[in-house]
This record gives C-alpha cells, structure tokens and sequence, in this order.
C-alpha cells in the first residue's frame, strides 16, 4: 500500500496530476533521478526531499533557488511537519499531500431523472415544440394580417423568428464547445422555441386581461412575471448545457440576470415615456364578444363615473 | 378662426406671393399623399388652409386621403386659375372711390406691431384704426395674442403712415370675435366712423391694412353676406387680404367701418369681424373707464359663456339622425356643422369601411398653435368579410386608437389627458367606451374632451364613433355626451 500520494493542483484547484510512493523518502525536483519529477521551470533540479517521521512528514529544502512555502490546512504543532491534506509550494507548482487513510467525501448518486435539457432535447419533444411554434407564429400572422395573405407570405414572415432561434441556439452550442468541449445544439434551439411561444401566449393572454380589466397594469405585471420565469428557464437550459457551473449558480445567475435585464427594460420604459402627449391615452384593445367577461355599465354610471376626471374646487 | 389669420409673424410670411400661395397648397397635397404612406402616423389634425375641410389623416385607409389629395389639388388648380384683379369697367369707376378713402383714412390707420423686450425686433405684425377721440385703436385679438399672454417677454407700439411709432397699451379684448382694443397717443384727432354690417350683397367695400409690411394699402373687394351658420358672424369678402392687414378696417364708399379684417382663405375668399362686436366692446371700454380688466380672467369668462351658449344651444335643438349600416346616429346636428364621408373600395382588404366626419364650422383663435370652441364627430363603420371574429377583432381594434386632434396646444397650455374606460351597454348592445378630458392650464374651467365609443358585441360588424369638444366646461361636456349616447342606436 501507499505511504504517500502527491496531488498537482493547477491554479483553479483541480487536480492535474496524482503520484503515489510506496516508500518514504521522496525526492522531487526538476532532475531526472528524483521520485517525482516536475516541469516547472521555476523548481530546481534538486528541490525537496520528504521524510517520514513519528509526528508527520518532513520536508528538507535541498538548496533550491527558490525556496519552499507551506499551507497548511490546519495549524501543526511544529510547522516544519506536514500531514494528509497539506500543501507545498515549489517554484510555481502547488503538490498537496495525502496519506492513505485520508477520508473522501460522499458518493454522488447518479441523477433517475433526465435533466431539463435532455428532456427537451428528446425527439417528441423537440418536434412537437417545432410544430407547436411554427403554428402560434402562424396563427399570429393570420390573424392580424390586414389583407388577404397566403400561407406561402405567412411562412415567410415567421422565417425572422426562427432565424433569430437558430442563431441564438448557435451561439450558445458554441460557448458550450469552448468551455465543455461538448457540442448540444437542440436544447437549446427547443428552449428559445418555448420562450418564444410562453411569451406569445401570454401577450395574448394579456391583452384580454387588458380588455375586461379596462386598465393595463395587472396584466403588464402578469405579463412580466410570466414572461421573467421563462426567461430565467432559457438562461437555465443555456448555462447548464454550455458550462461547467454548479446548479445552484445556474439558478441564481439565470434569474438575476433575466430579472434585471427586465428591470431594466421596464425601467426603460418608465423613463422614456413622454411628459406630454397630445392625444388622449387608453387601453385600446376590442375583442370579440365571447372576450367579454366584464359586466357593463349603464351611460348615466358610465359618465358619472366620467366626471371625476374634472377637478372641481 | 376661418382659414388663416391674417397676421404676419416673425417674418416667415407663410403666403408671400401668389407663387407661394401655390405652394403652399402643394405643401398641403404632399402633406395628404405622404399621410398614406405613414401607416402608423394616426393622429388627425386640422388644417385650416382650406375652405375649412378639415384635413385628416385616417391613415389605413387610402380612399379617404385620395380625396383629401384630390380637394387639395383641386384647391391648387383654382387657385393658379383665378384672375388676379377685377376686370373691366368696375375697375375703371371705382378707382376714384378707393383713391378718396385711401385720402382721408390713412391717417388713422396705424401698423401695430408686437415687439419682442429683448431683441427689439418685431415678432408679430397686425393693422389697428383709431376709433375714438381718446385714442383707442381697434385691432385684432390674435395680433396681439403673444402681449396677451406673455406680457413680460413683449411690448405693443404702432407705426404711422409717415413712420412715427409709439407704445401702445391694451385696454380689452373680445376672445371669441378676435378683437382687441387698445390706447396709445398717437395724435391723430380723427377717428373712423363706425358703421354697420348688414349691406346687399355684391356691394364694393373697401380694405385697409398693411399687407407683408409693404406699406398701408387699399383693396377693393365686393360684400358677399353675412355667414351665420358659423361659430360666430362672419363677413364673406370677397378681396384678398393677406398677412399683416390683420386688424385693419373695411369701410363702405362712405368710409364707415363695416368689418374688421380678420382671416382668409387664400384665392379672394376673406373674412372680416362684423363691425357691431367692435360697438359693444368700445362701448364697455367706454362705460367703466378706470377698470384695467385682468386679461386672463376676461378671456376664460368669455370663453366660457361662449361655450355654454353654444352647447347648450346644440343639447336644446332637435338632432337629425342619419344612417350608417344597421345604425341610427347624430347627423348634421346644427346647420354650423359641415359632413364629409365615403367608403373604402379595396379588394384586397378584409373588411368594408364606410366613415362619415362632420365637423363645426370655425375656431376661436387662442395662440399660435392653439385654437378651441370646435365640435368634431366621427363615425367609422367597418364590416367583415367572412372573416374569423378573433381575426376581425384584431383589425378592428386598430381603429379604436385614433382619437381626433383638436388643436396643437403645447405642455404650457393644456394637461396631459385623462382617460375612464369602461364597458356600456345601451340601444341592446354593448360597447366600449372611453370619455378623456384635459384642462387648460390658464383657463381652469376649460377643457378639451374627447368621447371614443367602439361597439363590441357583433361578430362580424364594428362601429367607432369618436366625439370631440374643445374649450368646454364640465357640465357641457357631460350635457352634450349624454345627448349624443341617446342618439346612438341599432335599428335592425
């Protein structure tokens, strides 16, 4: 069995390479003849050697130019002996030292379920979000073209979209291959397909909310939770199919950063409105009477109603 | 205010010459053409060049704007057409007539100029005539307006024929006539006698003024009636009056004052106040000499019982209806108001539009971009064909959005719109209303108000009715909306 294993750390703290000695004393250095042999040009050829003793490793500097640092995870009775779990520093290399009995943190558990974008990744499912898209785009198109149209026009007009999609899917496979090396357009494409058709319907749902409310403010604040959800899931599917980030991170990040960005418009929008209009401003939805859900008036309440808006003294 | 007041400001004269004239009509037909391509440009504006049509750009649909191409054009065309003179022997009999009065009247005519404190440069120019021995000179409110209601930015001062100039201060005003009187000492000892109104048609009258600042002028014209069937009297004259004769008086072969000059409508078409509202002016500027009456308030009363007079007048009168679809609605409601409509013929689009707009004739005269009094109401009928409601709707709902601009007035002048929207349900169906007022901001008691109705609970048929008031009170507006609701009905 082992009586030593030296771990290289790299900058960020992962593990570049692991040696393990079965005998003590071990010699490293940049020469050939030590135990462990390092490229760092900044170590010399004879560096350290460790020794075992009865109160933890020894290190005995050998001379180098450059000398040797210690962190130590937890203050030592004499700080010239190391045990499991400290590090050395040599030149520009860091080794961390274990010895075997060294406890290891807890098994991870293989996750059962899919993660979200594989789950959107799947063929049924990435088809029918395709379909179900190109329909809504469709349908909008239909139903608000002012003159007769035909289905070769409409596609045409709900190709802008897609293309936008694709290019953002794109960018984000990109990222995804510098950064993990791995290359997964779909979940992405999918996910900027569903955010397209949530915030679709819910501009729809809204502005019937608008028309049986008289008034624009509920529905805008529906709009923006609704539409701040689905943002935050694309940064989600994006982040976690394109980089190495821990869960928890993704969530925070992906709703920080969809909250602000709609902070930021609707702050936007405040400030950019006009201090003076000319012409009357109001919620100027009319839907089809099934739409009407809200009860009416008769004109005498109606105007009633009307005539607080003139300031009387 | 009846086609363009005749006074000149800050020198960009807009009509300078005939040629320009013609431009300017050009203008307006470009303004009309380039209002179709401007899809999303939907507001409505008056202009006031023409015989007072109303120009509006309902930008969806292109039929209507055609029209207002073509009346532009037409305007252009008569406009290149008319002779420049009178010809012939009335020409030759008169012109001892003009030369006498020119004589003896040039000397109490005046240029009235508006001079702005800090250049000492004139920023407006009107004509004024003394009319009294105690040196009040007659003008017109809207020469004087920038004085009225920036005191502390500019001063008033007449010029005499021979170049003599002086201060002038402003004694009183009468808003609604566009007039204005005001004292200064200038000398001159005999005033122009006050006539009366009421001559036959076809009579010659005589013009004095000031046109473009080229020096007081004499322009014969013929009396053409009294126009009543407008916000207030008019004198149809028939001459060319041109910027800067704004104030000045027109006199009858005996040299009394039977009009002021007040407005045109390009092309010999010209207005003049009837003398009699100039009379009861001078007459209470007589009465309580010592008085200096607070401006503003004088303004908004007038306004004010201006208004109520002529609401309560249209709320009292029987309304004649008129058939639009399946629908009863308010016609010509009052002989002042003036009805244009017509329909879409497109194939390609997906509903049938017919639209009817009548509009009062006329507006009083406030600031430069901000008139009020009128009345405007508008229909829109629109009709699916064949299509799905929620996709009917969804074009539909474009139109509820362009409520009818009033004026032009500015953020100093007016407050931003308030709106109450709501379901109403009368004549069995339902429908969307929305009633907007803002107030004016020196005039307390005044609003704008604008009433959009859109109905709701067809399928396949959509109605948009649009009714505007300006410069009215609150119990007015009210009277006048409720009235209006009442005559909305469906008939089938």
């Amino acid at each position: 069995m082992a009586k030593i294993i030296i771990e290289e750390i790299n900058r960020l703290g992962h593990v570049v390479s692991r040696h393990a000695f079965d005998q003590l004393p071990v010699a490293i250095g940049r020469g050939y003849q030590n135990d462990l042999i390092l490229s760092d040009p900044f170590v010399s050829p004879e560096h350290i050697i460790i020794r075992d003793t009865e109160d933890g490793w020894l290190v005995e500097d050998h001379g180098s130019e450059n000398g040797v640092k210690f962190k130590l995870h937890s203050p030592a009775s004499r700080p010239d002996r190391l045990t499991s779990g400290d590090d050395i520093i040599l030149g520009r290399t860091r080794l961390r030292l274990y010895s075997p009995a060294h406890p290891v943190v807890k098994t991870l558990i293989l996750p059962t379920k899919a993660t979200l974008p594989q789950i959107i990744a799947r063929p049924a499912v990435a088809a029918t979000a395709v379909i179900l898209a190109l329909a809504i785009l469709l349908l909008d198109e239909q139903l608000t073209a002012g003159k007769n149209t035909g289905i070769d026009k409409l596609l045409a007009s709900t190709l802008p979209t897609f293309l936008f999609a694709l290019a953002w899917a794109g960018v984000w496979t990109f990222v995804g291959r510098v950064i993990t090396h791995r290359a997964s357009f779909l979940p992405h494409f999918i996910a900027a397909l569903i955010l397209l058709m949530i915030s679709m319907l819910t501009a729809t749902l809204s502005e019937y909310l608008t028309y049986n409310l008289n008034g624009e403010w509920v529905a805008t604040i529906i709009e923006f939770i609704i539409v701040g959800v689905a943002l935050a899931g694309l940064f989600f599917v994006n982040l976690s199919n394109s980089t190495n980030i821990s869960r928890r991170s993704i969530i925070i990040s992906s709703y920080s950063v969809a909250w602000s960005m709609l902070l930021v418009a609707l702050f936007l929008q405040y400030v950019n409105q006009p201090e003076f209009s000319a012409s009357p401003e109001y919620p100027t939805e009319l839907k089809a009477p099934f739409a009407k859900l809200a009860a009416s008036k008769t004109p005498d309440e109606f105007l009633k109603d009307s005539e607080k808006l003139f300031i009387t003294e | 205010m009846h086609g363009r007041p005749l006074q000149q400001r800050g020198g960009r004269a807009f009509f300078t010459t005939k040629t320009n004239l013609f431009t300017a009509s050009l203008a307006s037909a470009y303004r009309a053409l380039r209002s179709v391509k401007q899809k999303q440009q939907s507001s409505r504006q008056y202009f006031t060049l023409t015989i007072n049509y109303k120009l509006f750009n309902n930008s969806e649909h292109p039929l209507v704007n055609n029209s207002q191409l073509f009346f532009s054009l037409l305007l252009t065309s008569l406009l290149a057409c008319v002779p420049f003179s009178v010809s012939g022997q009335q020409e030759f009999e008169s012109k001892d007539e003009a030369e006498k009065l020119f004589a003896s009247h040039s000397q109490s005519i005046y240029q009235i100029r508006v001079i702005e404190l800090a250049t000492g440069n004139k920023a407006a120019i009107g004509s004024g005539f003394l009319i009294d021995k105690q040196g009040h000179i007659a003008t017109n409110f809207h020469v004087v307006s920038s004085f009225v209601h920036q005191p502390a930015r500019y001063r008033l001062e007449y010029a005499t024929l021979d170049g003599h100039t002086g201060d002038l201060e402003l004694v009183d005003i009468d808003v609604v006539h566009d007039l204005a009187i005001t004292k200064g000492d200038t000398g001159a000892t005999r005033s122009v006698r006050l006539g009366h109104s009421k001559l036959s048609k076809g009579t010659r009258i005589f013009s004095l003024g000031n046109p473009h600042d080229l020096g007081l002028s004499v322009v014969e014209g013929t009396y053409n009636g009294l126009l009543e069937k407008s916000l207030f009297d008019k004198i149809f004259f028939s001459g060319s009056l041109n910027p800067g004769m704004s104030g000045g008086p027109t006199l009858n072969h005996a040299g009394q004052v039977i009009g002021i000059n007040v407005s045109t409508a390009g092309n010999q078409v010209s207005f003049l106040v009837p003398v009699n509202y100039l009379k009861d002016l001078l007459s209470g500027v007589q009465q309580n000499k010592t008085q200096k009456p607070d401006l503003k308030s004088r303004i908004e009363q007038q306004l004010f019982s201006h208004q109520e007079k002529f609401i309560n007048k249209l709320v009292k009168s029987e309304w004649k209806t008129t058939g639009l679809g399946p629908f009863k609605l308010p016609g010509s409601i009052d002989e002042i108001f003036k009805c244009w409509g017509d329909s879409d013929d497109d194939r390609d689009a997906l509903m049938e539009h017919a639209y009817s707009n009548c509009f009062s004739e006329d507006q009083i005269f406030l600031a430069q971009r901000f008139t009020t009094g009128g009345v405007a109401y508008t229909y829109d009928y629109y009709r699916s064909k064949q299509l799905s409601s929620v996709h009917f709707y969804n074009l539909y709902s474009n139109e509820f959005s362009r409520p009818i601009r009033v004026n032009s007035a500015s953020k100093d002048e007016v407050d931003n719109y308030q709106c109450h929207i709501d379901f109403v349900e009368f004549s069995g169906k339902n429908w969307k209303m929305s009633f907007c007022s803002r107030q004016y901001k020196n005039y307390p008691s005044l609003y704008d108000t604008t009433v959009s109705i859109a109905l709701v609970s067809e399928s396949d048929i959509g109605l948009v009715i649009q009714l505007t008031a300006s410069g009215v009170s609150r119990d007015t507006a009210m009277a006048l909306t409720r009235k209006f609701v009442q005559h909305i009905t469906w008939q089938k």
